[in-house]
């Protein structure tokens, strides 16, 4: 397993993740990046080969709400815009982006 | 030399469910025609801390669709994280389905030809992104509304089956009761991928698919489906006349220009990063439950037992079938009176008579208008010269004046005739034949 | 009247009968965050000082601090990041709604690690917590604030959340009782995500029956969490004295502080005396928890911190610290195509063998004992020499998270450097008496070795 990260697979990370990183930052978490994936790769010392399908955690399943159920929960125009420091007519306005 | 090509074309078509709320909370489903961001919650708006609830009802309506679309029902299903950053996508990931969809491996047949259904499954909608002025602006009241995703193999060679497909997957759609399935007003999306396959090269084999392909959005009604998807394949006719490969991207349908214009590139296929989504349980269904979820009749099966059984003739079925409101009224009337289902047919069809009325209505008028058309002239004729006969004294009142004697003579024609014969008509002829004598 | 040190029961109890009121309460305890807290930080949202706090319907309410991840409606909730820094939530977490509904009311919302990236509630954006026993080291994290608050008693209890130690930690070196639920037993509503198969919400407090009596306040299968258990409501009998089957694995006792091995092995001789059974188990090692955590925890937060882009609250991206960047990317990293299936999909796999390796460990044993962390509080400043510090440092928190199986800290007196040990029982999942009620027998034999009374000279 490849332990060092290119500058371009930093970059192409960072976007994936929708961050800027600073020259310093990269240089960092890409060095930091290897110390863990070194690390984690002991997890290969254990068998999985036996282990099935992943259930969630709690083993539950099935779970919904009725169609149609009262909205207890329901925000007003204003309420939902509240937190917001850029908003027009009851809209939210976001970075140009083309259609 | 100018090659032939084949066209490869598959869709992605998306169908808003008509439900009371909601995927993952409940909002109302119904978000037309609402103030902006009038209609969320944390949920919906993917505020901090919120977390999504399966609701159940449309859980049932997608497996209805994978059903009706002779699919696979998988027994056990669960939602996926599918991750992208857009500003109408609240959560930065839209709760999808991966690999563990609800319905898989179906078909539909659309005239001669099946058409194969490679997936059904069940996703959330997005908020709306709208362009005003210089502003890009958001309203969340569509977020979280429940979508399903069909998918269909790569089965289509020209645009005249694209569209007949979709109009037969629309009328589907309304039979079940669980969409609007409206183009215009966005209940039914469609997306279709297009390529051509180079045809007669030796090299390739014909079950090979293109190593392109271009997704158009942005067609919004039946109308510009085979506009925009025409204008594609011969766009890209001309870049391969011209031996090279079309771009693998995505474009937009410019009703305007009629066009289909450059989007984004699709050349880095997105990185979704799917993963279970660990804020809902998986779904272990029953193969009982599954064989419950009802299907109604569906067209190409209620054509069959029209032509079969209520003995109308195939073309007429085809049309009656295609419209569900239609379908409903035109079998009650059927069941509601002994006329006979082709002519009720022929009545509706060649818009004799309105069906905006009630049924009772509806059969009242018809019966009259059919039987009119059922009078045989010589027996009437004969009746009424039998009734004038035997009546002679009601006969001599009426010519004295008497209204209410023409109306008793009327009524014993009517007797006469079996109820063959419309009053209308008797007393006309009455009238006639008492002048004439 | 001297309140210091008084449990929150005693305290429930002493307003019932009418010889103290909320708002005596609420002051009594304001004086003191404002005699305090600007030496240890513990609040990000000071309580309020106007008066008492509102709990529902306006009325007074008993004060209790959260943690600052918890949406309390009207008041500011940060999460500790400067994205969040404006953010008023228009709602109130379900852990909140239960409390305000028993008369209880929001007492300040309490610093933590920013996004609960941590163990120390050193990536606070708003300073670090300083452990009140020597504020020259960290209180723990990331529930730190919660802790330090609750230990010089600025506040008789709070409410934390543990995704792998968060709660534990912090209470051991502050020397408190730290209750991890079982995951699912208490609702993540309104609990600003970080991994979200791994959240568990759950009281800080002085003493056991106070960490019972909240839990059965905030439990409970909850409709807007499809992750709740239906069983989730239980009432804890713990007085009951059972005698327990004990396990001991000595994987959990590998490099941890002879102080601390020393605690623990005179504690295994209390409870021997108490007449309960040591038995040895063994269990996978934790070291490979540390690797399914790392995975699987910054995956789900890569996810979760998505949403944060400042169009609907908060900033935008650029406001996230070192941390969260270095996590979000290592979580984007290993769900992205072409390694999912190694790291991912690897690490879900051994998780799913913790679960069934404790399963079977509790077929033979009750409970299992083992120290809460390798090292008492230790300096600020030393987090920052490790790439995955928050991950080594709960090392033995870890693996009852990856199986999602309740673990109590519980302070048994102080190290030779006057410092909190905290020594932890786990049990199996929807076992909480069991642990609470081996921690009450503790708490009525030793009085934890007065770590309680110790801090509270230092907090007159």
């Amino acid at each position: 397993m490849k332990k060092t990260l290119t500058r371009e697979e930093i970059d192409k990370l960072a976007k994936l993740s929708n961050l800027t990183l600073s020259e310093a930052e990269m240089t960092k978490i890409g060095s930091q990046f290897e110390e863990t994936i070194k690390y984690v790769e002991n997890l290969n010392d254990l068998d999985t080969s036996q282990v099935s399908n992943i259930t969630n955690v709690t083993g539950q399943e099935n779970k919904f709400f009725e169609d149609g159920t009262e909205n207890k929960r329901l925000f007003t125009q204003e309420q939902a815009t509240a937190n917001s420091n850029c908003k027009k007519n009851g809209l939210f306005v976001v970075p140009k982006v083309f259609k | 030399m100018t090659q032939s090509y084949s066209p490869v074309i598959g869709l992605e078509i998306h169908v808003e469910l008509s439900t009371k709320s909601k995927m993952f909370c409940q909002c109302s489903a119904e978000y037309f025609g609402k103030e902006p961001n009038s209609n969320t919650c944390p949920v919906c708006l993917g505020l901090p801390g919120a977390l999504p609830v399966p609701n159940r009802v449309a859980l049932d309506w997608c497996i209805k669709i994978g059903k009706a679309l002779n699919c696979t029902i998988n027994v056990s299903t669960k939602f996926d994280r599918k991750h992208y950053s857009y500003p109408d996508l609240p959560k930065g990931y839209q709760i999808s389905q991966y690999d563990e969809p609800v319905a898989i491996n179906g078909s539909l047949k659309v005239g001669e030809k099946t058409f194969g259904i490679t997936r059904v499954h069940m996703e959330e909608d997005t908020g709306k992104l709208l362009h005003v002025g210089e502003d890009s602006l958001v309203d969340f009241n569509r977020s979280g509304v429940p979508l399903v995703e069909i998918v269909t193999e790569p089965d289509f060679t020209n645009s005249d089956e694209v569209k007949e497909f979709l109009q037969e997957l629309h009328t589907i759609i309304r039979y079940l009761e669980v969409s609007d399935a409206d183009m215009e007003k966005g209940s039914m999306r469609m997306e279709p991928n297009i390529s051509l396959r180079v045809v007669g090269d030796q090299k390739s084999d014909v079950r090979e698919l293109p190593n392109y392909k271009v997704e158009v959005k942005n067609i919004n009604s039946f109308n510009f489906v085979k506009k925009a998807i025409d204008y594609e394949l011969t766009r890209q006719a001309e870049i391969l006349d011209q031996s090279k490969t079309p771009e693998q991207e995505t474009r937009g349908y410019d009703e305007k220009t009629m066009k289909t214009v450059s989007q984004r590139s699709k050349e880095e296929a997105h990185d979704y990063r799917y993963f279970p989504e660990p804020d809902i349980p998986p779904f272990v269904f029953e193969q009982k439950f599954i064989d419950s979820i009802a299907l109604p009749e569906l067209p190409t099966a209620k054509i069959d037992r029209y032509v079969k059984e209520l003995k109308i003739k195939e073309i007429d079925a085809r049309i009656l079938t295609k419209d569900f409101e239609l379908v409903k009224y035109f079998e009650k009337v059927v069941e509601l009176s002994d006329l006979e289902p082709q002519k009720i047919a022929n009545l509706v069809i060649n818009s004799k008579l309105a069906t905006n009325v009630s049924i009772e209505e509806f059969i009242s008028q018809a019966t009259k208008l059919l039987s009119t058309k059922k009078t045989d002239m010589p027996t009437l004729m004969l009746a009424i010269k039998k009734v004038i006969a035997e009546n002679s004294d009601v006969v001599t009142n009426y010519k004295a004046g008497k209204l209410s004697s023409l109306m008793f003579l009327v009524g014993q024609v009517m007797r006469e005739m079996k109820g063959q014969a419309e009053a209308n008509l008797i007393k006309d002829k009455l009238v006639e034949a008492i002048s004439n004598s | 009247m001297n309140l210091i040190g008084k449990s929150l029961l005693e305290l429930k109890g002493m307003v019932e009968k009418k010889q103290i009121s909320h708002a005596e309460l609420w002051k009594f305890f304001s004086d003191r965050v404002e005699k305090y807290d600007k030496a240890l930080n513990c609040f990000v949202t000071p309580p309020s000082k106007e008066g008492t706090g509102l709990a529902q319907n306006g009325a007074e309410g008993f004060p209790i601090a959260f943690k600052d991840n918890f949406n309390t409606k009207g008041i500011r909730t940060t999460a500790s990041s400067k994205v969040l820094d404006t953010y008023i939530p228009p709602y109130n977490a379900t852990v909140v709604e239960k409390l305000l509904g028993m008369q209880f009311a929001v007492f300040g919302k309490t610093n933590m690690d920013a996004w609960a990236h941590g163990s120390s509630t050193e990536t606070s954006d708003y300073g670090p917590t300083n452990n009140p026993w020597d504020v020259s080291r960290a209180a723990g994290g990331s529930s730190g604030g919660s802790a330090a608050a609750t230990a010089a008693y600025l506040v008789p209890a709070a409410i934390g959340s543990e995704t792998a130690g968060s709660i534990r930690q912090p209470a051991a070196w502050c020397g408190l009782v730290g209750l991890k639920p079982t995951y699912g037993r208490v609702s993540r509503y309104g609990v600003i995500a970080m991994g979200s198969s791994w959240d568990c919400p759950g009281p800080i407090t002085r003493t056991v029956e106070d960490a019972a009596y909240l839990l059965e306040i905030i439990q409970g299968e909850d409709p807007y969490d499809a992750t709740t258990l239906p069983a989730g409501n239980s009432k804890y009998e713990i007085r009951k004295t059972k005698k327990m089957r004990i396990g001991v694995c000595k994987d959990y006792l590998e490099n941890i502080d002879p102080d601390i091995q020393k605690r623990f092995d005179e504690t295994v001789e209390i409870l021997k005396k108490l007449g309960h059974e040591i038995i040895p188990v063994t269990l996978i090692s934790p070291k490979y928890s540390i690797s399914v955590y790392t995975i699987l925890q910054r995956s789900e937060v890569s996810s979760n911190l998505n949403r944060y882009d400042g169009v609907r609250y908060g900033k935008d991206r650029t406001f996230f610290g070192e941390e969260a960047k270095r996590r979000i990317m290592l979580g984007t990293y290993s769900l992205s195509h072409g390694y999912y299936d190694a790291f991912y999909k690897k690490a879900e796999k051994v998780r799913q063998l913790i679960i069934q390796d404790f399963e079977s460990a509790f077929q033979t044993v009750d409970l299992i004992i083992a120290p809460t962390t390798p090292l008492t509080a230790i300096k600020k400043g030393e987090f920052e020499k490790y790439p995955f510090f928050g991950e080594v440092m709960d090392v033995l928190n870890e693996p009852a998270a990856a199986a999602g199986i309740p673990a109590i800290n519980v302070p048994m007196g102080l190290d030779s450097q006057n410092l909190p040990i905290g020594l932890q029982f786990m049990a199996g999942r929807l076992q909480e008496e069991k642990i609470l009620s081996i921690a009450y027998q503790l708490e009525q034999e030793t009085n934890f070795m007065g770590v309680r009374e110790a801090l509270l000279k230092r907090y007159e």
